[in-house]
């Protein structure tokens, strides 16, 4: 049996206008990364039927995740601060490992930033929370082989 | 990694006047979901809409100029409060965020065994258009 993967071995990538294996930025200094990708239930009755169908309907897709502050902005920080501010598409794909960008697999979906907060404890680290959420209607999450072309 | 940047070393700007011993600062930026469903597509498709922007923290003490200032505010329902937040004023210089607000609670809780405290909540007004990220420098 494989050793159990770590939630601290995800990597977030994110690339301003393609999905290709140069180019990729990882948003550094994330933590607690959370993919939800579900699909609503769509169900179907009939009279003749014994029970009811179910199928899915709309998936919903999101990533969020928290990024542990440095005391100066960081590329990715403030690349993804911009997206927000601007609200510019990004090409990210979400790697379970750093080392899948170039041997495995990768979330691909184009999207926006929908959250930017941020919480300045007074006895903690700064975090910022930002929320990913795929906002092309050609292009929709997929798991893909890596590298990328 | 430089090192991590601390939630104490943050500073809320108010016209000018650094807020004092304002603690916990916490600010939620973020935009309403306007989702899509197309027929026969797999996935909803996210757009963002009209969004939020609200700073919350703690101020200990009751008296200062800068107290003074967010409790006149509160109660002339001023508009206008130019605010901005700064992540780390040990620095000589960042990117701070600027905006238009006004003052939404100002909540005073004065416990017998305790620091006077105010939860104080600033949100964006929008009369400047929306905020801005500034370079802000320290005048130490």
């Amino acid at each position: 049996m494989a050793a159990p993967r770590l939630g601290r071995d995800l990597r977030v990538y994110y690339h301003t206008s393609a999905f290709t294996a140069s180019g990729l930025t990882v948003v550094a200094h994330t933590k607690d990364v959370n993919i939800t990708d579900e699909a609503k239930i769509v169900t179907a009755s009939a009279m003749d039927l014994e029970y009811d169908v179910h199928g899915q309907g709309s998936k919903d897709f999101g990533v969020e995740f928290a990024i542990l502050r440095e005391g100066t902005d960081e590329t990715s920080f403030g690349a993804l601060r911009d997206a927000y501010d601007a609200q510019t598409m990004l090409w990210f794909a979400v790697c379970p490992a750093a080392k899948d960008v170039a041997a495995g697999k990768a979330m691909l979906f184009v999207g926006k930033v929908f959250k930017f907060n941020e919480d300045h404890p007074m006895d903690g680290d700064v975090a910022a929370t930002v929320l990913l959420k795929n906002g092309d209607m050609s292009i929709f999450p997929t798991w893909t082989a890596t590298p990328l072309a | 990694m430089a090192g991590p940047l601390l939630g104490r070393n943050a500073r809320i700007i108010v016209n000018g006047t650094t807020i004092t011993r304002a603690i916990d600062i916490s600010v939620t930026d973020e935009a309403e979901d306007a989702k899509l469903t197309p027929r026969l597509q797999p996935y909803a498709v996210h757009l963002p809409s009209g969004k939020d922007l609200i700073v919350t923290f703690q101020k200990l003490g009751e008296s200062g100029a800068d107290y003074t200032l967010l409790q006149t505010a509160f109660i002339t329902n001023a508009q206008d409060l130019v605010v901005m937040i700064v992540r780390d004023a040990t620095q000589a210089s960042q990117t701070a965020l600027r905006f238009v607000g006004c003052c939404l609670k100002f909540n005073e809780a004065h416990p017998k065994d305790g620091v006077a405290t105010t939860d104080v909540v600033l949100a964006i007004t929008g009369l400047d258009g929306g905020p801005t990220r500034v370079t802000w420098t320290n005048p130490a």
